[in-house]
């Protein structure tokens, strides 16, 4: 039984890198130009790409608090236009409810999910999203994931507007996965601003002109899940690019307060922050503001 | 065989796949067989004289870490895996001298790595360069 329940909880890893073969295999054969989606109407002062964490369904489905987070920011930047309709666990920008084999299988899930908030079976969506996170970091799936997710963003973004990843979780591993194929096309500064950012030892990192770490008090070990497997995060490899980022400068770590990863309190939560006026999805969205003016 | 399986996501055809394929498998021939006899001439030079049955049978017995290659496929842990699985190789050729072949663990441990360099780098080459 054991057994059993093991496998089915690799199976999401052991089937990830085939969604990525899969999509390069079409893509080479219908590979055809791709003209942005819409034409932008005004002038962007600056963009702003969100990436949910790994509990993502789809670009176009956003919780509750995350699309009042994004509002909040958006009330505090002016000119500010945000992009969130990309799922970054889909090199193809496939959603769990798209056209998949198992697309009954995750819509019966995302039903559960809005019934029963973090009941146990989210772990099976949690775990094919980390399937596709260790996908964009691996080195050979790595280029060919990191290339769809970032030719969807080409299609969303504007050229030599500056570009703010905000990036929950691990999605900001998917953003630095993309910016080290976006950087040159974009022609503009990218910044990412990490809510609990989980890293891996990337080199797309040293693409962005600088990158802020928001991390809660409670937010102990999520943070740092990346050091289990990622050799070039360990401190004392002072030679890997994520050690060589983070000495530059360009790298910031910012207490956001009391916030935990994930639960009521986390990055986005509705309820009262101790010792403040304000709710825990506030405390960020302000942060996130301020480090919006600074750039 | 030698490379992979997951490598082969990135080529575009089945004749691209098969030069790749072909390409791999000489480099990796080349250099196991630059590795046996790099061993040979460095045990030579300290006075060993192995027989060389029973060193291919020891460079084989080395080789069945490599058996679990197929968990390679896991995206990243199977990255790191890889690393370690050829890790191994060169470990269990080390014990392999030493305990079939008699040879002293240090000797052992130091002929066996120019030619497992050259092997790994050579065959990791187009991974270590990304």
């Amino acid at each position: 039984m054991i057994s059993v329940v093991l496998f089915l909880l690799l199976l999401p890893l052991l089937l990830a890198p085939f969604e990525t073969a899969g999509w390069w295999h079409r893509r080479r054969i219908h590979r055809e130009p791709l003209e942005p989606l819409t034409q932008p109407t005004k002038e962007r002062e600056i963009q702003l790409v969100y990436f949910t964490g790994v509990a993502g369904y789809s670009g176009d489905f956003l919780a509750r608090r995350e699309k009042a987070l994004l509002d909040r920011i958006r009330e505090e930047r002016p000119g500010l236009v945000v992009c969130h309709r990309v799922f970054p666990y889909s090199a193809s920008n496939l959603p769990l409810d798209g056209e998949r084999v198992f697309r009954s299988l995750w819509m019966w899930l995302h039903r559960w999910r809005l019934k029963i908030p973090n009941n146990v079976f989210d772990v099976l969506i949690v775990l094919r999203n980390i399937g596709q996170l260790l996908v964009s970091a691996d080195p050979r799936y790595g280029p060919v994931y990191n290339e769809g997710l970032a030719e969807q963003l080409r299609l969303r973004l504007v050229p030599g507007v500056p570009t703010v990843f905000l990036a929950y979780s691990g999605g900001a591993q998917m953003a630095v996965g993309a910016a080290g194929e976006l950087r040159a096309e974009l022609k503009a500064p990218l910044h990412l601003v990490a809510l609990g950012g989980v890293f891996t030892d990337d080199p797309g990192i040293a693409e962005f002109a600088s990158v802020t770490q928001l991390v809660g008090r409670k937010d102990r070990w999520v943070i740092h899940l990346g050091k289990l497997i990622f050799p070039g995060l360990w401190r004392w490899q002072f030679w890997s690019t994520w050690n060589r980022y983070r000495k530059s400068g360009k790298y910031r770590e910012v207490v956001s307060g009391d916030h935990c990863h994930v639960g009521k309190s986390d990055y986005f939560g509705f309820d009262k922050a101790p010792a403040t006026d304000k709710t825990y999805g506030e405390q960020t969205a302000d942060l996130v503001g301020k480090v919006l003016q600074r750039l | 065989m030698v490379e992979s399986f997951t490598h082969f996501v990135t080529f575009g055809s089945w004749r691209a796949l098969f030069r790749e394929l072909v390409r791999a498998t000489v480099v990796f021939t080349l250099t196991a067989a630059f590795w046996a006899v790099s061993v040979v001439l460095a045990l030579a030079l300290w006075g060993h004289q192995p027989a060389i049955g029973a060193l291919f049978l020891v460079l084989c017995f080395a080789h069945i870490p490599l058996l679990a290659f197929p968990l390679t496929i896991f995206p990243t842990i199977g990255y790191r895996l890889e690393q370690v699985l050829r890790l191994t190789v060169y470990i269990f050729f080390v014990a392999g001298l030493t305990v079939y072949l008699k040879t002293p663990l240090t000797i052992a441990a130091v002929v066996c790595l120019p030619g497992w360099l050259l092997h790994f780098f050579l065959t990791e080459w187009r991974l270590l360069n990304r």
